[in-house]
């Protein structure tokens, strides 16, 4: 086995590890972590096989494209976390279920 | 390439990092575990030959993602009064969804796994085209070749994310980018000294990082990130530096990376060249110039995006006291 694979499979159980936080877990902080964990596992999986090149140089078109993407998931947390903070002035919450359940208090 | 102990010992500690940090009971403790996982995952990224990505993934993927998630918690809770500890609280909360889910993404891992093992061996992928093409790019760091000049559309629509994002942050408080102002704050006097020696010492290495890109590891982004780490760094500390600029000259900051990366690829056009097609002999010194003003929007927005999660944001012209905290 070799350090292409070992990372590439390590960067699977990541995103899988990421992807089953973003679904169970219900406060936005915890998803928005999970959703930049799935991130990581990503971009280690397109490192990783960069990696198996069989000159030993890895390839910088994955590596160009990691790094762009680091920054566009910054941008996107950055954004997701000002929705959040905005969301929480609005209503007090910090979850859809906990703003779901309010709202059904309201109706009632 | 064969596997050492090292890797075999980082590859786990990842998982288990990433394990934990989801499921802690304290979210402040998950957010230092992410930035631990972050720091770690750069050493993977080391390990995988990649020391561009592996400098990206600490200054902005661990330190400044990081320096987000604090700030946007410590915002939430204050706007709380107090602190509570967010039990951890599953979707739907049964059991059986929690096993349905598990098996399903194990399934799915397992099947991308079984994907990797089945690659063909011996390929090459670019690598062989880009060393033979470098020459020409004006750069000697092959990632920097790819980010400024073999594939510039995707830096350029990366400047434009930034700056989309910024406006949008801007929208969403529903102010207008006046200002960003320094509320003198209580900050420790242990922070304030580390201050004065960190700052110029990271104004230092944003600039080394900025002009050594062209040959080695570093970059716009990298800088960037750095110097938007000293500005950071002066919000929490409270430091009194003067960020109300003028209102144009702020919108021009935010603007200028984007604006001339766009510029430029529209400028070089004409003749037998296309958009971002830069003329062998000028390649060295637009790929400068493009990333020393990309440094400098990109430093100021990622500074904007941390003030805009954290409640430092001024109110437009607003006279009141206490900037602080975003009302409904």
């Amino acid at each position: 086995m070799s350090t292409a694979i070992l990372y590439s499979i390590t960067g699977i159980i990541i995103f899988t590890v990421g992807l089953r936080g973003l679904v169970i877990y219900t406060h936005f902080l915890r998803k928005v972590l999970a959703i930049n964990v799935m991130g990581t596992g990503i971009f280690m999986f397109l490192i990783a096989l960069a990696n198996r090149n069989s000159n030993g140089m890895p390839d910088p078109i994955p590596h160009a494209m990691v790094l762009t993407g680091i920054v566009v998931a910054v941008s996107a947390t950055a954004f997701i976390l000002a929705l959040v903070v905005r969301l929480h002035a609005a209503t007090g919450h910090t979850s859809f279920e906990a703003i779901h359940n309010d709202d059904r208090g309201a109706k009632l | 390439m064969n596997i050492n102990i090292f890797d075999l010992l980082l590859a786990p500690t990842l998982i288990f990092l990433a394990w934990q940090m989801l499921r802690a009971r304290d979210l402040l403790v998950s957010i230092v575990l992410f930035i631990i996982f972050g720091v770690l995952v750069s050493l993977a990224w080391v390990q995988l030959q990649a020391p561009d990505i592996a400098l990206v993934e600490a200054v902005i993927g661990s330190a400044l993602t990081g320096a987000l998630f604090l700030g946007c918690l410590g915002h939430m809770e204050s706007h709380r009064k107090k602190i509570v500890i967010e039990k951890i609280k599953i979707s739907k909360g049964s059991k059986v969804y929690d096993c349905f889910l598990s098996v399903l993404v194990i399934s799915m891992g397992s099947i991308l796994s079984w994907s990797v093992l089945t690659l063909p061996k011996n390929v090459l992928g670019l690598t062989d085209k880009i060393q033979s093409a470098l020459a020409k790019s004006g750069v000697e760091n092959p990632v920097t070749a790819v980010i400024l000049n073999f594939r510039g559309y995707d830096t350029l629509l990366e400047m434009g994310v930034l700056f989309l994002v910024v406006v949008s942050v801007y929208a969403l408080h529903a102010i207008e980018p006046v200002s960003i102002k320094i509320q003198p704050r209580q900050a420790s006097r242990v922070l304030i000294a580390f201050l004065h020696i960190l700052t110029p010492l990271m104004i230092l290495v944003a600039f080394y990082l900025l002009l050594v890109g062209g040959h080695a590891p570093g970059g716009a982004f990298q800088a960037g990130a750095m110097l938007a780490g000293v500005g950071i760094l002066m919000l929490v500390g409270g430091v009194a530096f003067s960020f109300n600029v003028e209102r144009w000259v702020l919108r021009f900051i935010y603007v200028i990376g984007f604006g001339s990366f766009l510029l430029i690829g529209l400028g070089v056009m004409g003749g037998e060249r296309n958009f971002l097609e830069y003329p062998e002999y000028l390649s060295k010194k637009l790929i400068f110039l493009i990333e020393f003003l990309a440094t400098i929007s990109i430093s100021f927005i990622l500074v904007t995006l941390f003030a805009g999660c954290s409640g430092f944001l001024n109110y437009g012209k607003s006279n009141s006291g206490t900037v602080r905290g975003v009302s409904a």
